[in-house]
Protein backbone atom coordinates (compact mmCIF):
# COMPACT_ATOMS: atom_id res chain seq x y z
CA UNK A 1 0.00 0.00 0.00
CA UNK A 2 0.93 3.60 -0.59
CA UNK A 3 1.82 5.97 2.06
CA UNK A 4 3.60 8.88 0.61
CA UNK A 5 3.03 10.95 -2.39
CA UNK A 6 5.53 12.43 -3.93
CA UNK A 7 5.37 16.01 -5.76
CA UNK A 8 5.74 14.49 -8.99
CA UNK A 9 3.22 11.87 -8.27
CA UNK A 10 0.48 14.56 -7.24
CA UNK A 11 1.09 16.37 -10.01
CA UNK A 12 0.98 13.55 -12.56
CA UNK A 13 -2.55 12.71 -11.02
CA UNK A 14 -3.43 16.25 -10.84
CA UNK A 15 -3.24 16.15 -14.85
CA UNK A 16 -4.67 12.61 -14.98
CA UNK A 17 -7.92 14.23 -13.17
CA UNK A 18 -7.89 17.26 -14.91
CA UNK A 19 -8.49 15.64 -18.44
CA UNK A 20 -10.88 13.00 -16.84
CA UNK A 21 -12.44 16.49 -15.87
CA UNK A 22 -12.74 18.00 -19.11
CA UNK A 23 -13.96 14.48 -20.47
CA UNK A 24 -17.14 14.78 -17.74
CA UNK A 25 -17.89 18.40 -18.74
CA UNK A 26 -18.17 17.66 -22.04
CA UNK A 27 -19.57 14.12 -22.57
CA UNK A 28 -20.77 13.29 -19.03
CA UNK A 29 -18.52 10.48 -18.32
CA UNK A 30 -16.79 9.79 -15.03
CA UNK A 31 -13.23 9.38 -16.44
CA UNK A 32 -12.16 6.77 -13.83
CA UNK A 33 -12.19 3.87 -17.04
CA UNK A 34 -9.00 6.45 -18.20
CA UNK A 35 -8.01 7.09 -14.96
CA UNK A 36 -7.18 3.43 -12.85
CA UNK A 37 -5.10 2.13 -15.86
CA UNK A 38 -3.38 5.99 -15.80
CA UNK A 39 -2.58 5.59 -11.81
CA UNK A 40 -2.09 1.68 -11.62
CA UNK A 41 0.03 1.35 -14.66
CA UNK A 42 1.21 4.55 -15.55
CA UNK A 43 1.88 5.58 -12.07
CA UNK A 44 2.39 2.38 -9.65
CA UNK A 45 -0.91 3.39 -7.58
CA UNK A 46 -2.18 0.18 -6.01
CA UNK A 47 -5.07 -0.97 -7.43
CA UNK A 48 -7.50 -0.20 -4.44
CA UNK A 49 -6.09 3.20 -4.06
CA UNK A 50 -6.47 3.96 -7.54
CA UNK A 51 -10.10 2.72 -7.29
CA UNK A 52 -10.53 5.06 -4.24
CA UNK A 53 -8.76 8.14 -6.11
CA UNK A 54 -10.56 7.32 -9.05
CA UNK A 55 -14.31 7.21 -7.30
CA UNK A 56 -13.07 10.40 -5.36
CA UNK A 57 -12.80 12.29 -8.51
CA UNK A 58 -16.56 10.80 -10.13
CA UNK A 59 -18.07 12.67 -7.47
CA UNK A 60 -15.56 15.72 -8.16
CA UNK A 61 -16.78 15.64 -11.76
CA UNK A 62 -20.51 15.53 -10.60
CA UNK A 63 -20.25 17.79 -7.95
CA UNK A 64 -18.49 20.52 -10.33
CA UNK A 65 -20.71 19.72 -13.38
CA UNK A 66 -24.20 19.78 -11.49
CA UNK A 67 -23.08 23.00 -9.98
CA UNK A 68 -22.32 24.99 -12.50
CA UNK A 69 -25.45 26.97 -14.33
CA UNK A 70 -24.76 25.53 -17.73
CA UNK A 71 -25.41 22.08 -16.95
CA UNK A 72 -28.13 22.76 -14.31
CA UNK A 73 -30.77 23.97 -16.78
CA UNK A 74 -30.18 20.43 -18.66
CA UNK A 75 -30.42 18.21 -16.05
CA UNK A 76 -32.86 15.78 -15.98
CA UNK A 77 -33.67 15.07 -12.22
CA UNK A 78 -36.96 12.80 -12.36
CA UNK A 79 -35.23 10.66 -15.64
CA UNK A 80 -31.81 11.11 -13.75
CA UNK A 81 -33.35 9.40 -10.47
CA UNK A 82 -35.40 6.88 -12.36
CA UNK A 83 -32.66 5.21 -14.03
CA UNK A 84 -29.84 5.87 -11.27
CA UNK A 85 -32.88 3.54 -9.13
CA UNK A 86 -32.06 0.72 -12.24
CA UNK A 87 -28.78 1.30 -12.04
CA UNK A 88 -28.22 0.81 -8.93
CA UNK A 89 -30.48 -2.29 -8.92
CA UNK A 90 -28.43 -3.64 -11.61
CA UNK A 91 -25.28 -3.20 -9.51
CA UNK A 92 -26.88 -5.42 -7.06
CA UNK A 93 -27.52 -8.27 -9.73
CA UNK A 94 -24.09 -8.06 -10.99
CA UNK A 95 -22.91 -8.89 -7.74
CA UNK A 96 -25.00 -12.18 -8.04
CA UNK A 97 -23.57 -12.52 -11.72
CA UNK A 98 -19.94 -12.44 -11.09
CA UNK A 99 -19.64 -15.83 -10.08
CA UNK A 100 -21.03 -16.93 -13.56
CA UNK A 101 -19.38 -14.96 -15.98
CA UNK A 102 -16.07 -15.02 -16.90
CA UNK A 103 -13.43 -11.85 -16.87
CA UNK A 104 -12.62 -12.74 -20.64
CA UNK A 105 -15.82 -13.13 -21.80
CA UNK A 106 -17.32 -10.57 -19.75
CA UNK A 107 -14.53 -7.85 -20.90
CA UNK A 108 -14.62 -8.92 -24.83
CA UNK A 109 -18.49 -8.39 -25.01
CA UNK A 110 -17.93 -5.21 -23.25
CA UNK A 111 -14.79 -3.89 -25.86
CA UNK A 112 -17.58 -5.22 -28.63
CA UNK A 113 -20.55 -3.46 -27.33
CA UNK A 114 -18.12 -0.08 -26.77
CA UNK A 115 -17.08 -0.30 -30.56
CA UNK A 116 -20.50 -0.85 -31.93
CA UNK A 117 -22.02 2.38 -29.81
CA UNK A 118 -18.98 4.14 -30.85
CA UNK A 119 -19.63 3.41 -34.51
CA UNK A 120 -23.39 3.80 -33.78
CA UNK A 121 -22.80 7.15 -32.46
CA UNK A 122 -20.67 8.36 -35.07
CA UNK A 123 -23.31 7.68 -37.56
CA UNK A 124 -25.82 9.30 -36.02
CA UNK A 125 -24.05 12.31 -35.24
CA UNK A 126 -26.19 14.73 -36.88
CA UNK A 127 -29.25 13.50 -36.13
CA UNK A 128 -30.50 15.86 -33.22
CA UNK A 129 -33.40 15.75 -30.32
CA UNK A 130 -34.77 19.08 -30.11
CA UNK A 131 -38.73 19.90 -30.60
CA UNK A 132 -39.67 23.24 -30.73
CA UNK A 133 -40.96 24.78 -26.93
CA UNK A 134 -44.48 24.63 -27.52
CA UNK A 135 -44.58 20.52 -28.14
CA UNK A 136 -45.43 18.70 -24.85
CA UNK A 137 -42.54 16.82 -23.35
CA UNK A 138 -44.60 14.25 -21.75
CA UNK A 139 -43.87 12.52 -18.17
CA UNK A 140 -39.89 12.12 -18.63
CA UNK A 141 -38.90 14.84 -21.11
CA UNK A 142 -38.42 18.07 -21.02
CA UNK A 143 -37.18 21.58 -21.86
CA UNK A 144 -33.49 23.86 -21.75
CA UNK A 145 -32.45 26.46 -23.31
CA UNK A 146 -30.29 25.38 -26.52
CA UNK A 147 -26.61 27.15 -26.49
CA UNK A 148 -25.92 26.13 -30.31
CA UNK A 149 -29.45 27.76 -31.25
CA UNK A 150 -29.83 30.44 -28.94
CA UNK A 151 -33.71 29.25 -28.12
CA UNK A 152 -35.57 27.34 -25.83
CA UNK A 153 -36.17 23.17 -26.99
CA UNK A 154 -38.17 20.48 -25.91
CA UNK A 155 -37.51 16.84 -25.86
CA UNK A 156 -39.29 13.58 -25.59
CA UNK A 157 -37.98 10.33 -24.37
CA UNK A 158 -38.77 7.37 -26.46
CA UNK A 159 -38.36 4.00 -25.86
CA UNK A 160 -37.99 3.83 -22.14
CA UNK A 161 -37.78 -0.06 -21.25
CA UNK A 162 -34.44 -0.02 -23.62
CA UNK A 163 -33.48 2.94 -21.65
CA UNK A 164 -34.00 0.91 -18.93
CA UNK A 165 -32.44 -2.05 -19.74
CA UNK A 166 -29.37 0.07 -20.35
CA UNK A 167 -28.98 1.39 -16.96
CA UNK A 168 -29.80 -2.14 -16.22
CA UNK A 169 -26.56 -3.24 -18.06
CA UNK A 170 -25.00 -0.28 -17.13
CA UNK A 171 -25.52 -1.13 -13.14
CA UNK A 172 -24.28 -4.91 -13.47
CA UNK A 173 -20.99 -3.69 -15.30
CA UNK A 174 -20.34 -0.88 -13.12
CA UNK A 175 -20.11 -3.77 -10.66
CA UNK A 176 -18.13 -6.34 -12.58
CA UNK A 177 -15.96 -4.07 -14.49
CA UNK A 178 -15.50 -0.78 -11.66
CA UNK A 179 -16.83 1.76 -14.57
CA UNK A 180 -19.23 4.28 -14.07
CA UNK A 181 -22.48 3.90 -16.05
CA UNK A 182 -22.13 6.85 -18.03
CA UNK A 183 -19.79 5.37 -20.82
CA UNK A 184 -23.01 2.76 -21.56
CA UNK A 185 -26.12 5.30 -20.86
CA UNK A 186 -25.26 8.72 -22.48
CA UNK A 187 -24.61 6.83 -25.91
CA UNK A 188 -27.97 5.10 -25.93
CA UNK A 189 -30.06 7.68 -24.39
CA UNK A 190 -28.86 9.96 -27.35
CA UNK A 191 -28.61 7.63 -30.10
CA UNK A 192 -32.05 5.65 -29.52
CA UNK A 193 -34.34 6.94 -26.73
CA UNK A 194 -34.41 11.21 -28.49
CA UNK A 195 -32.22 12.56 -25.43
CA UNK A 196 -30.01 15.78 -26.09
CA UNK A 197 -26.61 15.05 -26.22
CA UNK A 198 -26.34 17.87 -23.09
CA UNK A 199 -29.41 16.31 -21.57
CA UNK A 200 -27.93 12.81 -21.66
CA UNK A 201 -24.44 14.35 -20.21
CA UNK A 202 -25.22 16.44 -17.76
CA UNK A 203 -27.65 13.95 -16.51
CA UNK A 204 -25.15 11.53 -16.30
CA UNK A 205 -22.67 13.50 -14.57
CA UNK A 206 -25.58 14.01 -11.63
CA UNK A 207 -26.21 10.41 -11.56
CA UNK A 208 -22.75 9.27 -11.63
CA UNK A 209 -21.63 11.20 -8.94
CA UNK A 210 -24.48 9.69 -6.50
CA UNK A 211 -23.63 6.25 -7.35
CA UNK A 212 -19.78 6.91 -6.72
CA UNK A 213 -20.68 8.17 -3.13
CA UNK A 214 -20.99 4.95 -0.72
CA UNK A 215 -18.11 3.36 -2.47
CA UNK A 216 -15.81 5.94 -1.79
CA UNK A 217 -17.28 6.50 1.53
CA UNK A 218 -16.19 2.86 2.20
CA UNK A 219 -12.59 3.63 0.83
CA UNK A 220 -12.35 6.45 3.40
CA UNK A 221 -13.59 4.57 6.18
CA UNK A 222 -11.31 2.18 5.61
CA UNK A 223 -7.87 3.96 5.13
CA UNK A 224 -7.49 3.17 1.66
CA UNK A 225 -7.51 6.54 0.36
CA UNK A 226 -5.08 8.82 0.52
CA UNK A 227 -5.69 12.56 1.24
CA UNK A 228 -2.94 13.94 -0.47
CA UNK A 229 -3.40 11.87 -4.25
CA UNK A 230 -7.35 12.36 -4.15
CA UNK A 231 -7.01 16.17 -3.27
CA UNK A 232 -4.19 16.44 -6.42
CA UNK A 233 -6.87 14.55 -8.45
CA UNK A 234 -9.70 16.77 -7.63
CA UNK A 235 -7.92 19.81 -7.76
CA UNK A 236 -7.25 18.57 -11.35
CA UNK A 237 -10.97 17.55 -12.20
CA UNK A 238 -12.08 20.96 -10.83
CA UNK A 239 -9.98 22.84 -13.47
CA UNK A 240 -10.35 20.41 -16.59
CA UNK A 241 -14.31 20.00 -15.47
CA UNK A 242 -14.52 23.92 -15.89
CA UNK A 243 -12.76 24.23 -18.80
CA UNK A 244 -14.62 20.59 -20.16
CA UNK A 245 -17.92 22.77 -19.65
CA UNK A 246 -16.88 25.91 -21.12
CA UNK A 247 -15.53 23.75 -24.56
CA UNK A 248 -18.72 21.68 -24.81
CA UNK A 249 -21.03 24.91 -24.59
CA UNK A 250 -19.43 26.38 -27.80
CA UNK A 251 -18.94 23.33 -29.59
CA UNK A 252 -21.82 22.31 -32.05
CA UNK A 253 -23.66 18.22 -30.83
CA UNK A 254 -22.11 16.89 -34.01
CA UNK A 255 -18.38 17.07 -32.88
CA UNK A 256 -19.51 16.31 -29.43
CA UNK A 257 -21.39 13.53 -30.79
CA UNK A 258 -17.59 12.61 -32.78
CA UNK A 259 -15.80 12.95 -29.62
CA UNK A 260 -17.62 10.76 -27.99
CA UNK A 261 -16.91 8.24 -31.05
CA UNK A 262 -13.93 8.43 -30.58
CA UNK A 263 -13.49 8.12 -26.86
CA UNK A 264 -16.18 4.70 -26.91
CA UNK A 265 -13.60 3.12 -29.14
CA UNK A 266 -9.96 3.78 -27.29
CA UNK A 267 -12.29 2.53 -24.45
CA UNK A 268 -12.82 -0.56 -26.18
CA UNK A 269 -9.62 -1.22 -27.09
CA UNK A 270 -8.43 -0.10 -23.99
CA UNK A 271 -10.48 -3.24 -22.73
CA UNK A 272 -9.34 -5.60 -25.26
CA UNK A 273 -5.08 -4.90 -24.11
CA UNK A 274 -6.85 -5.29 -20.19
CA UNK A 275 -7.81 -9.13 -21.11
CA UNK A 276 -6.23 -12.01 -18.92
CA UNK B 1 -30.52 29.76 -2.54
CA UNK B 2 -29.64 25.95 -2.83
CA UNK B 3 -28.14 26.18 -5.55
CA UNK B 4 -26.07 29.00 -4.32
CA UNK B 5 -25.31 27.04 -1.12
CA UNK B 6 -23.97 23.88 -3.29
CA UNK B 7 -22.21 26.27 -5.04
CA UNK B 8 -20.58 27.73 -2.11
CA UNK B 9 -19.99 24.59 -0.28
CA UNK B 10 -18.31 23.51 -3.96
CA UNK B 11 -15.82 26.70 -3.48
CA UNK B 12 -14.77 26.13 0.72
CA UNK B 13 -14.63 21.99 -0.26
CA UNK B 14 -11.73 23.34 -3.20
CA UNK B 15 -10.31 26.10 -1.35
CA UNK B 16 -9.64 24.14 1.92
CA UNK B 17 -8.63 21.21 -0.34
CA UNK B 18 -5.56 23.51 -2.03
CA UNK B 19 -4.64 24.88 1.66
CA UNK B 20 -4.63 21.19 3.30
CA UNK B 21 -2.61 19.81 0.22
CA UNK B 22 0.08 22.79 0.57
CA UNK B 23 -0.01 22.61 4.13
CA UNK B 24 0.83 18.99 3.98
CA UNK B 25 3.53 19.44 1.74
CA UNK B 26 5.27 21.72 4.11
CA UNK B 27 4.09 20.10 7.14
CA UNK B 28 3.93 16.39 6.44
CA UNK B 29 3.32 15.22 10.08
CA UNK B 30 0.77 17.77 10.96
CA UNK B 31 -2.67 16.28 12.02
CA UNK B 32 -4.19 19.34 11.40
CA UNK B 33 -3.43 19.67 7.89
CA UNK B 34 -4.21 16.12 7.76
CA UNK B 35 -8.00 16.93 8.97
CA UNK B 36 -8.51 19.50 6.69
CA UNK B 37 -8.02 17.86 3.58
CA UNK B 38 -10.17 15.33 5.33
CA UNK B 39 -12.93 17.58 6.02
CA UNK B 40 -12.93 18.83 2.62
CA UNK B 41 -13.17 15.39 0.69
CA UNK B 42 -15.44 14.41 3.08
CA UNK B 43 -18.04 17.61 2.10
CA UNK B 44 -17.19 16.56 -1.37
CA UNK B 45 -18.10 13.15 -0.64
CA UNK B 46 -21.57 13.97 0.89
CA UNK B 47 -22.54 16.51 -1.44
CA UNK B 48 -24.57 14.48 -4.36
CA UNK B 49 -26.49 12.29 -1.63
CA UNK B 50 -27.12 15.87 -0.02
CA UNK B 51 -28.81 17.16 -3.33
CA UNK B 52 -30.88 13.70 -3.84
CA UNK B 53 -32.20 14.39 -0.65
CA UNK B 54 -32.90 18.36 -0.88
CA UNK B 55 -34.35 17.24 -4.47
CA UNK B 56 -36.74 14.36 -2.50
CA UNK B 57 -37.78 17.14 -0.11
CA UNK B 58 -38.57 19.62 -2.89
CA UNK B 59 -40.66 16.90 -4.72
CA UNK B 60 -42.29 15.92 -1.53
CA UNK B 61 -43.53 19.37 -1.09
CA UNK B 62 -44.70 19.87 -4.05
CA UNK B 63 -46.60 16.76 -4.15
CA UNK B 64 -44.67 15.27 -6.68
CA UNK B 65 -45.14 11.73 -4.97
CA UNK B 66 -43.49 9.39 -7.58
CA UNK B 67 -40.37 11.01 -7.87
CA UNK B 68 -40.51 11.70 -4.16
CA UNK B 69 -40.20 7.65 -3.94
CA UNK B 70 -37.74 7.54 -6.77
CA UNK B 71 -35.14 9.88 -4.57
CA UNK B 72 -36.36 8.07 -1.41
CA UNK B 73 -35.81 4.40 -3.11
CA UNK B 74 -32.62 5.44 -4.03
CA UNK B 75 -31.16 6.77 -0.60
CA UNK B 76 -32.38 3.02 0.46
CA UNK B 77 -30.47 1.41 -2.25
CA UNK B 78 -27.13 3.85 -1.28
CA UNK B 79 -27.51 2.60 1.82
CA UNK B 80 -27.92 -0.82 1.40
CA UNK B 81 -25.32 -1.47 -1.25
CA UNK B 82 -22.73 0.75 1.01
CA UNK B 83 -23.64 -1.39 3.85
CA UNK B 84 -23.24 -4.72 1.52
CA UNK B 85 -19.96 -3.52 0.82
CA UNK B 86 -18.57 -2.77 4.04
CA UNK B 87 -19.76 -6.41 5.32
CA UNK B 88 -18.29 -8.01 2.10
Amino acid sequence: VLTDVSLSLALATATAGALAGALGGMLGLGGGVFLVPVLVQGLGVPMPQAVAVSLTTVIATSNAISGSAEARSAINLRLGFLLELITAAGGLVGTVVAFMVSDRSLMLTFSAVMASMSALTFLRRDMRNVLPASVDPGAWGGRFFDEPTGVVVAYRVRRMPLALATSLVAGVLSTLLGLGGGVVKVPILNAWCGVPMRVASSTSAFMIGVTATSGALIYLGRGLLLPALAAAAVLGVQVGSVVGLRLAQRQPPRRLKTLLSVVLLIVSILMLRRLP
Amino acid sequence: VIDRIFAVSGHVSTALMAYGVAALWLHPDSWWAAAVVYAALLVLMLTPVTRVIVACTSYLRAGDRVSALLTAGILVVIAVSGWAAWNR
